[in-house]
């Protein structure tokens, strides 16, 4: 539909949602794409590529944002924000295709579902926000000492501020901590304000007060007891609760 | 008549009901009481005695096959005479009830993806709302084809038979009967809930066991 102008370079930028919005503003004139997109961290060297460093620009990431809420729609925005926390690897070419193509077209995007950028687009918001909503029910926090709580979450998509907010609403009395084990960083709400920060490596989590432990008891047990044999359906179970969050989950253990 | 969302639930298999009594029943309960679900479980008794129902394996497929049923009643604009009726009376073991409504109606289709309704679309095997949504979304721009039908997450294998996309029939099908599609259907069926096969393997020694006297014939080396 457009004429992409592919050049061969590799971006490397901070990671950042809005240093992809910086590119996004370089790139809308000419339509230039680069073959890849990632970090600095993520890069595996490679002699052929060409290397260019990106430098967030905060004031063109902010007209990129404004103009795309204003012009094309917020939904556009909140696809490319939520297809952008995916852990997927080569996300950000599709993303930055899809933003500068919304620009074009408008709030019509959308629906372009045969284009492939904007399906693959599609494909990672669905994907991370239907883990977020699955985590939403699947985190399971333990009382770590006075009225803190601590949940450990291994989840595929950078979606901590998401399941997070999820529990300020849901619990905004209680202290809470939420850990993502995977990208190390964790979600802290003190009953005021939440933070999404890095965690130190020296963490060490206390042992457990002899009431959380018997709480851990009494849902296990609870878990076991409301199972109805005659009714086992291993594949279902795992559709709804797969494997790879067993681990977290304290009536699997 | 009801305020929230009220619920039931039906004790499927320990009186002999057909599935069309069960069904009218529930489309029943749906349109005129309202209700939010109809629960469907399997007989399983707890106690044995003589004056309870025979303990038998659970009717897991038949609660399967309620539920499938029950979905096409809320969501997909069904009515309980189009799946079942005085002729047959319970669902077919072998296709689950909308594939078996296909085939009963094979002169509706195929139908054509880019210009059929909503709830046409919804009625081909292998499209369910959430991919007739997209295909009404996506083909607003572009006309669609088989292979971006299968992108828009519709189930091909079993969709393939009954659609057209800009007139064209899905190449690999060679034949739009009612034989041919059922067989294929039956088979994919069959994979996914590890029905029993019917008939027995044939081996070419049954075919030519060897009487007394060939016997005989092999011990003594006389021809």
């Amino acid at each position: 539909m457009f004429n992409w102008k592919h050049i061969d370079e590799v971006y490397i930028y901070d990671g950042t949602f809005f240093g992809l919005l910086s590119i996004v503003f370089d790139s809308y004139a000419n339509l230039t794409i680069p073959i890849k997109m990632c970090t600095e961290d993520d890069y595996e060297h490679n002699i052929l590529d060409k290397l260019t460093y990106i430098e967030t620009d905060e004031e063109k990431s902010r007209r990129v944002f404004d103009g795309i809420v204003k012009n094309v729609s917020f939904s556009t925005m909140y696809t490319a924000y939520t297809a952008f926390l995916s852990g997927q690897k080569n996300k950000e070419i599709s993303i930055l295709k899809y933003l500068i193509a919304a620009f074009k077209t408008g709030p019509e995007i959308n629906n372009m579902l045969s284009i492939d950028y904007v399906l693959e687009t599609m494909k990672l918001r669905r994907n991370a926000s239907f883990e977020a909503h699955r985590l939403k029910g699947l985190v399971k926090f333990r009382c770590v000492s006075d009225n803190q709580y601590y949940a450990p979450i291994h989840p595929d998509n950078n979606v901590i501020e998401i399941v997070g907010k999820h529990f300020v609403k849901r619990l905004p009395t209680q202290n809470f901590i939420l850990h993502d084990k995977n990208r190390n960083i964790s979600f802290v709400y003190d009953t005021k304000e939440f933070r999404v920060m890095d965690v130190p490596n020296s963490l060490e989590i206390p042992e457990y007060s002899e009431e959380e432990k018997l709480y851990q008891t009494l849902w296990k047990t609870f878990f076991k007891t409301i199972a109805i044999k005659e009714r086992t359906n291993k594949k279902l179970q795992m559709q709804f609760m797969p494997k790879k969050y067993w681990k977290d989950l304290i009536e699997m253990e | 008549m009801f305020q929230l969302g009220q619920t039931t639930q039906l004790i499927v298999g320990a009186t002999p009901e057909t599935d069309l009594k069960i069904l009218r029943l529930s489309e029943g309960l749906y349109n005129k009481y309202k209700l939010k679900r109809v629960y469907y479980s399997a007989y399983i008794p707890v106690n044995n005695d003589e004056n309870l129902p025979a303990a038998s394996p659970p009717p897991l497929l038949r609660e399967n096959r309620l539920y499938q049923a029950d979905w096409l009643l809320r969501f997909y604009g069904f009515k309980s005479e189009e799946l079942l009726n005085e002729n047959h009376q319970n669902f077919n073991n072998l296709l689950d009830p909308k594939c078996d409504w296909a085939l009963r109606n094979l002169d509706k289709f195929p139908i054509e993806i880019n210009t059929a309704d909503y709830f046409t679309l919804l009625r081909i095997p292998g499209i369910g709302v959430i991919s007739a949504k997209r295909i009404i979304r996506a083909r607003r721009t572009f006309n669609l084809n088989h292979d971006e039908l299968k992108k828009l997450g519709v189930v091909m294998k079993r969709a393939r038979y009954f659609i057209t996309c800009g007139g064209k029939y899905y190449e690999h099908v060679k034949y739009f009967r009612e034989g041919f599609i059922t067989e294929n259907l039956v088979s994919l069926e069959r994979r996914n809930y590890k029905l029993p096969i019917n008939h027995i393997q044939m081996s070419l020694f049954d075919l030519l066991t060897p009487s007394k006297e060939d016997r005989v014939k092999c011990l003594t080396g006389s021809i």
